[in-house]
């Protein structure tokens, strides 16, 4: 059915972890009928079926129905730790960007840095430019190969067009390859057959303010579209005083997305965006004569563009395969930083039975990067413009060992690219379902996370860091990060409208990087020479807890707990300090709770309270914030929101910033309200 | 924590709970069913398609919804019409065993159960003004016209304008665009 194409389509590891659920005895039966593990509340819905009548088409259209008879990818079923962030929560959480959303997932750790820019990170190792976290937008890798993290200011929708966002906390990398070392974020947006017609949204806020116009059509019978218009005004943040930051931004975005479903067994999609931020960057100048900074603001261009185009087909229920080709363009401009990067990737993967209690998932896949990093005065790279290859292949087998009780996966992905040469990331997988209600999951997987340009390619990067002037030259022969991670997880569903579930791990690292500063080099002005190395090892444990439930039929409560201990290690004297930032790079306690309730069929109140722990690598205080939200809808096509965030902080620190990447803001409360007009 | 945040932290607390008690309804029901949705789907369609005149006999006469065999609303789709009218007619749900049995009717819904069948059914209500809503494939491919399924959770419904147009009914715009068109 389109059901599963849509599975597919999304390029979800949760499908081929999941795959499990498809491995059944005889071809004819069905899989256990399992609960799925966050049942999305649908609104509001009455107790009669009479008065469902009374609901607008369109709403019943967006209603969850679990079809008992349909084989569907049931995250219930995933030896992994999976949460999904659903269309549902979007519009409930009163968050205007994609980042700020990542917080409703358990255990990523999101911190704001100023109004352009977050560190998100899982199970610990978070920094601005997170190197160990895959990010995907429609099957699309949002990994930049400078400093191998996300620009999250270049990372948005129109979000009520969003279909959901997965969070896989754990390596991703038997699927996903190299860099979904600590988590994957797959970030989907909906077909374009689901957002037909016009929707005008208007937000105004002291933060985010934006206006959006989005048209859906119909090209004919079997072919539709949808194009989009996104402005969007960020005002700055505050600095520690209360006062403002001076990081206000603004964006335009558009673009546009075809699909075609010429048959329940085909699906072509297409799809593009064009976007560029023009920002106020508070930043620190180097000088030559101490305190060798000086605050000072520079303005920043990011700009971004991409193309892709996709083709899953179905073959009956026991095989399918995708087919995807993009292209993505990325341009950073804020001295000292001048880039730009295209990449152009190709990626096949097919899954199909052999027998029948054995799946098997295969794929190939390469991607060429082409690079290019102007020199500036403090910054250098050698060669400026490279172009670097990417081959990968995977296969993986779920093989069904007892049918409905047990499952083991096996699989490997095998790289090889132009950094470290070959790397293999295989994983181990068993899934135990005692009955309907339980399942216990574990893993054993390597991953590894690979340079990137900034590791190996600078001869001059001059910083200021812990206090003094730096210059971080790249290593050729830098390697690679390596993780081992071995995770043991619990789903249960104990009465009939509570979920709960439980992940724990322990990762082992290895091969860390590390920098190492050498001898100063008398000025003026004193320069410490600062190689990189792979010198820090260490382990970090924990776990995430979470649950759901369904108090009433119109009030859902869910929450999350996260634990995280950390333990790093360093080479020697010189790495000690590296080691001590990596450890208290992400808080060790979070928690929250959000409760959604429906005050009436046209009302909805929303709410939630969070807490993140300390973060010592830079002694950002523990903070709790609270955020409440009212949605209104006195019409089928009219949407009021309003609410607030960190109702009771004027403002408070997040994070700071990775050396030489301007200066942290504050973040304050908000207030915000937003008009959606549908017709 | 310090004193301060865990005062915070009780305070906002207290106040949330208070005011979800004051405004929860403290019902438990059941989550919605598959039929229940598609009950409310069906009497949507009643809604958004127009029938000619000459598909009633009188101007007082009901719009008569058919079920083909076993109920598989388990009373659902009677609820759910229960006093509503449709085309300025009187809703009623009538039951019939079989085909042949169908007396007039506007909106004619047969089961996936009666799959076998479907062919014969819908020859009886071809060029005739009855809406058919059917749940399988064949029953599209038999020249059904409205099809529900469900998708990725969802309920979708399929609705072939030939079918449509051999029946002389009209489909709203609304519609139309929410429908996954089929073509044979």
């Amino acid at each position: 059915m389109n059901g599963q194409l849509k599975w597919i389509t999304a390029a979800s590891a949760v499908l081929l972890l999941a795959a499990i659920a498809r491995a059944g005895p005889a071809d004819t039966q069905d899989p256990p009928a399992t609960q799925p593990a966050t049942p999305a509340a649908p609104g509001f819905l009455p107790a009669s079926a009479d008065d469902l009548t009374q609901l607008p088409l369109e709403d019943l259209m967006n209603v969850e129905v679990t079809s008992v008879s349909k084989k569907k990818q049931n995250i219930s079923d995933a030896p992994a730790a999976v949460s999904v962030i659903s269309a549902d929560d979007i519009s409930r959480s009163g968050y205007d960007t994609i980042p700020d959303l990542l917080r409703l997932a358990p255990g990523v750790d999101v911190a704001r840095i100023n109004s352009f820019s977050w560190a998100v990170g899982v199970r610990g190792l978070n920094d601005q430019f997170s190197n160990n976290l895959l990010v995907l937008q429609d099957g699309r890798s949002l990994y930049n190969s400078l400093f191998g993290g996300v620009y999250w200011d270049t990372v948005d929708y129109v979000l009520a067009d969003l279909d959901r966002i997965e969070v896989i906390r754990g390596p991703g990398a038997t699927l996903w390859g190299a860099n979904a070392v600590n988590g994957v974020i797959n970030i989907t947006s909906k077909d374009s057959r689901d957002t037909q017609g016009w929707l005008l949204s208007l937000r105004g806020s002291n933060d985010d303010s934006d206006l959006s116009a989005r048209y859906g059509g119909r090209l004919s019978d079997d072919t539709t579209y949808r194009a989009y218009f996104k402005a969007k005004y960020d005002n700055s943040l505050d600095d520690a005083s209360g006062g403002r930051a001076g990081d206000d931004w603004y964006g335009l975005r558009g673009g546009f997305r075809i699909d075609k479903h010429p048959s329940d067994d085909d699906t072509f999609t297409l799809q593009g965006d064009l976007g560029e931020n023009r920002i106020r960057q508070p930043s620190e100048a180097v000088i030559p004569t101490a305190p060798f900074s000086m605050a000072t603001t520079v303005s920043r261009t990011d700009a971004t563009g991409n193309l892709l185009a996709r083709w899953d087909h179905r073959s009956g229920d026991n095989s399918d395969f995708s087919l995807q080709v993009y292209y993505d363009y990325l341009e950073a401009l804020y001295l000292p930083v001048n880039y730009n990067q295209n990449t152009f990737d190709i990626d096949f993967h097919q899954r199909f039975k052999l027998g029948r209690s054995d799946e098997l998932t295969w794929g190939l896949g390469y991607r060429l990067v082409n690079s290019d990093f102007k020199a500036t005065p403090d910054v250098v790279f050698n060669p400026s413009s490279r172009n670097d290859n990417l081959y990968s292949a995977f296969v993986q087998d779920t093989l069904t060992l007892q049918p409905e009780r047990w499952f083991v996966t096996i699989g490997s992905k095998f790289e090889h690219n132009d950094y470290t040469g070959f790397e293999i990331q295989p994983s181990v997988r068993l899934l135990w379902k005692p009955d309907k209600q339980n399942s216990v999951w574990a893993a054993a997987s390597r991953a590894v996370s690979t340079p990137v340009r900034v590791d190996t390619d600078t001869t001059r990067l001059l910083v200021p860091f812990q206090g003094v002037e730096t210059d971080i030259l790249g290593n050729r022969d830098e390697s690679s990060e390596e993780l081992a991670a071995y995770e043991l997880g619990y789903r249960a569903q104990p009465v009939k409208d509570v979920s709960v579930d439980i992940c724990s791990f322990f990762n082992n690292y290895n091969r860390l990087l590390s920098l190492e500063p050498g001898v100063p080099v008398l000025g003026p002005p004193l320069i410490v020479p600062t190689k990189l190395a792979n010198n820090i090892n260490g382990d970090t444990f924990g776990g995430e807890v979470s649950a759901t439930w369904h108090v009433t039929e119109n009030w859902r409560l869910t929450g999350s707990y996260s634990l995280l201990e950390a333990r790093f290690h360093a080479g020697d004297a010189a790495n000690a300090v590296s080691a001590k930032n990596d450890e208290g790079s992400a808080p060790r306690n979070q928690a929250q709770i959000h409760s959604y309730l429906d005050i009436t069929r046209n009302l909805q109140f929303n709410a939630g309270v969070s807490y993140v722990g300390r973060v010592p690598e830079f002694d950002i205080p523990a903070y709790v914030a609270t955020d409440l939200g009212l949605v209104w809808r006195p019409k089928d096509s009219m949407e009021f929101s309003v609410g607030v965030t960190n109702l009771f902080d004027n403002h408070h620190p997040e994070y700071a910033v990775t050396a030489g990447q301007g200066i942290a803001s504050e973040v304050p409360r908000t207030v915000y309200a937003q008009v959606n007009y549908k017709f | 924590m310090s004193c301060r945040r865990r005062t915070t932290w009780c305070r906002t607390a207290v106040t949330i709970t208070a005011l979800m008690l004051a405004l929860g309804r403290w019902c438990r029901s059941d989550e919605p069913s598959l039929a229940r949705v598609e009950a409310a789907f069906v009497y949507n369609f009643t809604q958004f398609v127009e029938w000619p005149a000459d598909a009633f006999a009188t101007k007082d006469a009901p719009f008569v919804v058919a079920i083909v065999g076993e109920d598989p609303f388990a009373g659902a789709l009677d609820q759910a019409m229960a006093g509503k009218q449709a085309n300025g007619h009187p809703i009623v749900v009538k039951h019939f065993a079989s085909a042949d049995r169908i007396e007039s009717c506007q909106l004619l819904f047969v089961p996936a159960a009666q799959d076998a069948a479907v062919g014969a059914i819908l020859a009886n209500a071809a060029n005739r003004p009855i809406l058919t809503v059917g749940q399988t494939d064949a029953f599209m491919r038999g020249g059904g016209a409205i099809r529900l399924l469900v998708e990725d959770g969802h309920m979708r419904f399929q609705l072939s304008p030939d079918a449509m147009d051999a029946a002389k009914l009209k489909a709203s715009a609304k519609l139309m665009k929410l429908a996954r068109i089929y073509r044979k």
